[in-house]
């Protein structure tokens, strides 16, 4: 005689638990502060990609197409901005770490989720603040700021930028 | 007082002495005997090896001679252990992939990375040492053009011509920003950097033009700082070198400017003044005040003019000259440096004992200084250069 075994699927998880923008936006769960940064990374890769496709445009013929050397100039380094910054460094630690780490290791959490969603919108308020200089006049220092030119003797204006994880 | 310790004490002592000293020779010896005996040194006891080397199957049955791994047997006492290099020879050919030689082509494979690093260092120090015969050119890089001065004073911008077959030195720094000089075709490339001289040398063997390119990003006209190199021919190089240089030689600029900024006031010939002399300074050792030697080579001597309370140099007063910092442009600083140069033998060659001999290629030693110096080829080449 067989025995039937009852398997109690669970039918609420991270993503349906709650609902709602606000949800999302003040969540402490690790997996969801993941999601958020998988989508603002995406969000910004797409700028990032943005600025080199112009670039190749530009670079179709030997005089260069559509853009002056100055947007050019600036078009690169903004382009090695977002993509070093905004995507490549947080997209290994900030999405995986958030997502998988706690998981692998058996943490119910991060050690201090609040502190985790307070990154994310440092995060975003420092991409934020990058993208707001591309329409105050944009930067042409190449994303390594090399001194002195980035000090002294650059056309445009630096922002100095500054955030912690 | 009575007599503490009995007469037979001082011999007793002696005796301890050279009995302890006795002791520890004895105790040195055996402990060596005991290191070093057959049984601390496990002889007779066959231990692992990395590879089971078998002398039964490689002597015995492939009928290899002993000399061909054991080179040394018949000169020296003992049969070396052959090189990896011996064992590569066939097996890099036959069991090239099985598992137990891994411990040998592993063994092979470091061989051949230090071969990489010992030539990799070749290289280095190849380009890091012109040779001395080399000519020397100076460059200043600024935004966005290369500007270039030789010894004879010949300026040129965003071009440089050189001679074919002769080394040539450049000495660069840059006025504002890092720039870095690159010709692809001679394999170099080299940051130019502010406040700071960087060399890079090379030898051109075809005559032709060659690009010149700014290869570190450097402003707005970044992609159009671009020049030409053109490698002439010996005698067409003279040609061209007669051509330009209207204001003199570079050694001739700098010493106008070595009496228009004052520095003849101070440092006299004779080394009497409250400088020291500069007579033979270049290339040459000093000894400074906190007892460090180092070499006068171009960067001392910008260092020196624009930070002279840096590195002086034994017997000399830190407070006595003036900094020229913002006061000389990297020009006026470069013409500075080559009559330096001028006025001392080069490298290398012994000092002249006394005022009135000839210096080098450059004229005589002129201890009045109301009488400047006049470089020899320019009196004895009125008309050619300029």
């Amino acid at each position: 005689m067989a025995t039937q075994t009852l398997v109690d699927v669970q039918t609420t998880n991270y993503l349906n638990e709650k609902t709602g923008l606000a949800s999302w936006f003040f969540t402490t769960d690790h997996k969801r502060i993941g999601l958020l940064y998988v989508f603002s990374i995406t969000f910004f890769f797409f700028f990032g990609g943005l600025f080199a496709l112009l670039m190749r445009i530009h670079l179709l013929t030997p005089r260069g197409l559509i853009l002056g050397d100055e947007t050019y100039n600036k078009l690169f380094t903004m382009h090695g901005i977002i993509m070093v910054w905004f995507f490549l460094i947080p997209s290994i630690p900030n999405t995986l770490g958030n997502f998988v780490l706690p998981m692998m290791i058996g943490a119910k959490d991060l050690a201090f989720p609040k502190l985790n969603l307070l990154s994310w919108y440092i995060f975003m308020l420092g991409g934020s603040v990058t993208l707001y200089a591309i329409t105050r006049g944009g930067v042409d220092t190449g994303w390594t700021f090399y001194t002195p030119f980035s000090t002294l003797y650059s056309t445009t204006y630096v922002i100095e930028r500054r955030w912690e994880f | 007082m009575p007599q503490f310790f009995p007469r037979t004490a001082n011999a007793i002592f002696r005796l301890s002495l050279l009995g302890s000293v006795l002791f520890v020779g004895l105790v040195s010896w055996l402990g060596f005997l005991i290191v070093r005996s057959p049984y601390e040194m496990m002889q007779e006891i066959p231990r692992p090896q990395p590879v089971p080397f078998s002398h039964k199957h490689h002597v015995g049955g492939l009928g290899i001679d002993c000399r061909y791994c054991h080179t040394t047997v018949e000169d020296s006492w003992f049969a070396n252990i052959p090189p990896t290099k011996t064992c590569m020879n066939c097996h890099s050919q036959m069991w090239a992939v099985a598992p137990v030689l891994e411990p040998v082509r592993e063994s092979y494979r470091t061989i051949v990375f230090l071969a990489i690093f010992f030539y990799g260092s070749r290289l280095y120090f190849h380009i890091e040492r012109p040779p001395d015969n080399a000519e020397d050119v100076y460059v200043v890089a600024k935004q966005w053009m290369w500007k270039a001065e030789h010894v004879g004073g010949q300026r040129e911008i965003d071009t440089l011509h050189v001679p074919v077959g002769r080394a040539i030195r450049l000495n660069m720094i840059s006025a504002d920003v890092i720039h870095s000089f690159f010709v692809p075709a001679f394999r170099i490339k080299q940051d130019v950097l502010p406040g700071r001289y960087t060399t890079i040398w090379f030898r051109a063997d075809l005559p032709g033009t060659y690009h010149l390119f700014c290869a570190e990003y450097c402003g707005t006209e970044h992609s159009h700082m671009i020049g030409w190199i053109y490698a002439m021919d010996p005698k067409d190089y003279q040609l061209w070198l007669e051509q330009g240089a209207a204001e003199g030689s570079l050694a001739s600029t700098g010493e106008k400017y070595f009496h228009q900024f004052g520095c003849a006031n101070c440092h006299h010939f004779t080394g009497h003044g409250p400088g020291p002399s500069l007579v033979g300074l270049f290339g040459r050792p000093i000894q400074t005040e906190e007892g460090r030697i180092v070499i006068a080579d171009e960067s001392y001597i910008r260092n020196k003019i624009l930070n002279p309370s840096a590195k002086v140099p034994q017997g000399f007063k830190a407070t006595v000259m003036p900094t020229f910092k913002g006061q000389l442009n990297e020009d006026e600083i470069t013409a500075l440096i080559a009559y330096i140069k001028a006025i001392g033998p080069r490298p290398g060659t012994e000092l002249p004992s006394g005022p009135g001999e000839q210096l080098g290629d450059y004229g005589g030693v002129e201890p009045d200084l109301s009488e400047p110096v006049t470089p020899a080829h320019k009196t004895a080449n009125p008309g050619g250069v300029q």
